[in-house]
């Protein structure tokens, strides 16, 4: 696989940020991903976003169809959050036309498949006109990213105001300041679903966000589809979003392509162990991964003898 | 020549094709491009015709009713595609809660989905299947896309799907990543997401299989949705 392959199929590449000062204030990075949902709902594009809300300590799916409500989605709480479970209340209840959603690379993936075979999803498949995929190596449990926070940053969930994970520590931000640790003390706590899943920028969204590859403050944005191209083009345009071309900046795709790569290898070190066990190696493992990337002639009928 | 369809209708609740119904004018384009030989609810056929392209069976078979098992047998024999439309046929659905004793038919007490009786091509579960699937699956055939096809080949394997399938298969399996398509493709709302992963209501699961097949942990034919990703279509 050459490298860029990692990165997935794109249009264009850049490092960017919301020109709005109060957002680069509360926003996680560059707060393009905020300031392009608020956009998005202002000029029409959507009619409704489903994205995952601060709610207390706790983090949920809901359904925001005002640009004024996106001050409730700053910053990233590194909990699973199940989007794609409000994507039928948001076409059902709310009875929205146009839907974004804002995921992980595997919710992104979800989406992508509901829209294919759209067995359990009606009416689903052609409202969600966007989606807005987000940079992802793993994820926490609600209660593993607890015992992280309170137990070894020594800082109570309620009062985090941003959580961090950057240059192999993570570390909270609270009024009694900053509590780090490394990187490595939290790796028990992830889900290890995580550690089968081969897309780390969301290879099938519309647009990808994420702070890696870019200096701090600055978000680097992956336009994949004409769609995501329109509504990022437009947005610099109006000037919402500055930008610049990724290779202008530092540390710029190589540090992308290298954790892409270190989750795609981890993901083929998984399926290998699982291959040695005597567990039904499902299809899935199969679909994931040698049916990309192994070879092309794999067909079901193959498969079920392997069960 | 227009592909010969027909529409087999055993122990169901006609949900299947009313779903189909309901997709208005996509409906007229797929009525235009084949030919309806055989439908209980369409066509004043009797007899199951012979040569036929593609059977779309709905709902479960009653196995003490022989008239019932005459047909499905002979459905396959004289169909080239059978596909199980809908849970019923798929994998039992609600037809799994029957166990006979109800006037008029006290007798009629087991009822087997399609899929355990007959051999069967593609299986599409749903109770119903949302709308445009029934339309992407019916024009799929129609256009030979084997690629967007292959899910609903390896579907018939979920004959015995449930809502505990998905904790055998996903959750069980270390697989699961709390997405929450589940909850949000389940037809009765028994699956909600408490920390993280699903929580089935078994008391609401209707069998109808929906929660296994959606799942992007079953199957995830990435290289086949990149393509549609790349082409715009999606």
């Amino acid at each position: 696989m050459k490298d860029g392959d990692y990165l997935g199929y794109c249009i264009a590449k850049y490092s960017a940020r919301s020109t709005d000062i109060a957002k680069l204030e509360t926003s996680q990075d560059g707060g393009v991903t905020r300031e392009l949902i608020q956009y998005a709902l202002e000029k029409g594009y959507v009619d409704g976003f489903v994205i995952g809300i601060r709610d207390g300590s706790k983090i949920s799916p809901k359904v925001i169809t005002e640009p004024e409500e996106v001050k409730f989605a700053g910053g990233t709480v590194f909990a699973v959050c199940p989007i794609v479970s409000e994507v039928k209340n948001a076409v059902r209840e709310y009875g929205l036309e146009k839907v974004g959603v804002v995921g992980v690379p595997c919710q992104i993936q979800a989406i992508r498949k509901l829209q294919l075979y759209p067995a359990g999803g009606r009416a689903i498949p052609e409202k969600i006109v966007l989606t807005i995929g987000i940079f992802c190596k793993e994820n926490f449990p609600y209660d593993g990213l607890k015992t992280i926070v309170e137990y070894y940053c020594k800082t109570k969930m309620e009062n985090v105001k941003k959580m961090i994970i950057r240059h192999g520590k993570f570390w909270v931000e609270s009024e009694n300041g900053k509590n780090e640790i490394p990187l490595s003390k939290t790796l028990p706590y992830y889900m290890k679903g995580c550690n089968l899943c081969i897309d780390y920028t969301a290879e099938l969204a519309d647009i990808s966000t994420g702070s890696l590859g870019t200096p701090t403050g600055w978000n680097t944005v992956f336009l994949r589809t004409e769609k995501g191209k329109n509504l990022f083009d437009s947005a610099l345009k109006d000037g919402r979003i500055e930008a610049k071309d990724i290779s202008e900046v530092k540390p710029g795709e190589r540090a992308i392509i290298k954790i892409a790569k270190e989750k795609y290898e981890r993901a083929l070190d998984t399926f290998k162990e699982r291959e040695k066990l005597k567990l039904q190696v499902y299809l899935l493992l199969i679909f994931l991964i040698k049916f990309k990337y192994y070879t092309e002639n794999l067909f079901f009928d193959e498969c079920r003898n392997e069960d | 020549m227009k592909p010969k369809v027909a529409h087999v209708h055993l122990s169901g609740c006609t949900g299947c094709l009313v779903s189909l119904v309901d997709s208005y004018e996509k409906l007229l384009e797929i009525l235009n491009a084949v030919d309806i030989v055989y439908s209980t609810t369409l066509v004043d056929v009797r007899e199951y015709p012979e040569d036929v392209d593609v059977a779309l069976v709905e709902g479960s078979v009653c196995l003490s009713h022989k008239e019932s098992v005459e047909l499905i047998k002979k459905v396959r024999e004289n169909s080239k595609i059978v596909v199980a439309l809908g849970s019923c046929s798929a994998c039992g659905g609600v037809t799994r809660f029957s166990r006979g004793g109800q006037l008029g038919r006290p007798e009629h007490d087991s009822f087997s989905p399609v899929t355990e009786v007959i051999d069967v091509d593609f299986s599409l579960v749903g109770c119903p299947p949302g709308t445009e699937s029934i339309v992407k699956l019916i024009l799929a055939l129609l256009n030979g896309n084997e690629d967007y096809l292959k899910p609903y080949k390896q579907a018939v394997e979920l004959s015995e799907a449930d809502g505990r399938l998905l904790f055998k298969r996903v959750i069980n399996k270390g697989l699961c990543i709390g997405c929450g398509t589940c909850a949000a493709s389940c037809q009765t709302r028994a699956i909600t997401i408490v920390d993280g992963r699903p929580e089935i209501n078994e008391g609401r699961c209707i069998n109808c299989g929906v929660c296994i097949f959606q799942c992007p942990r079953y199957f995830l034919p990435l290289e086949f949705m990149e393509k549609k990703v790349k082409e715009g279509s999606l």
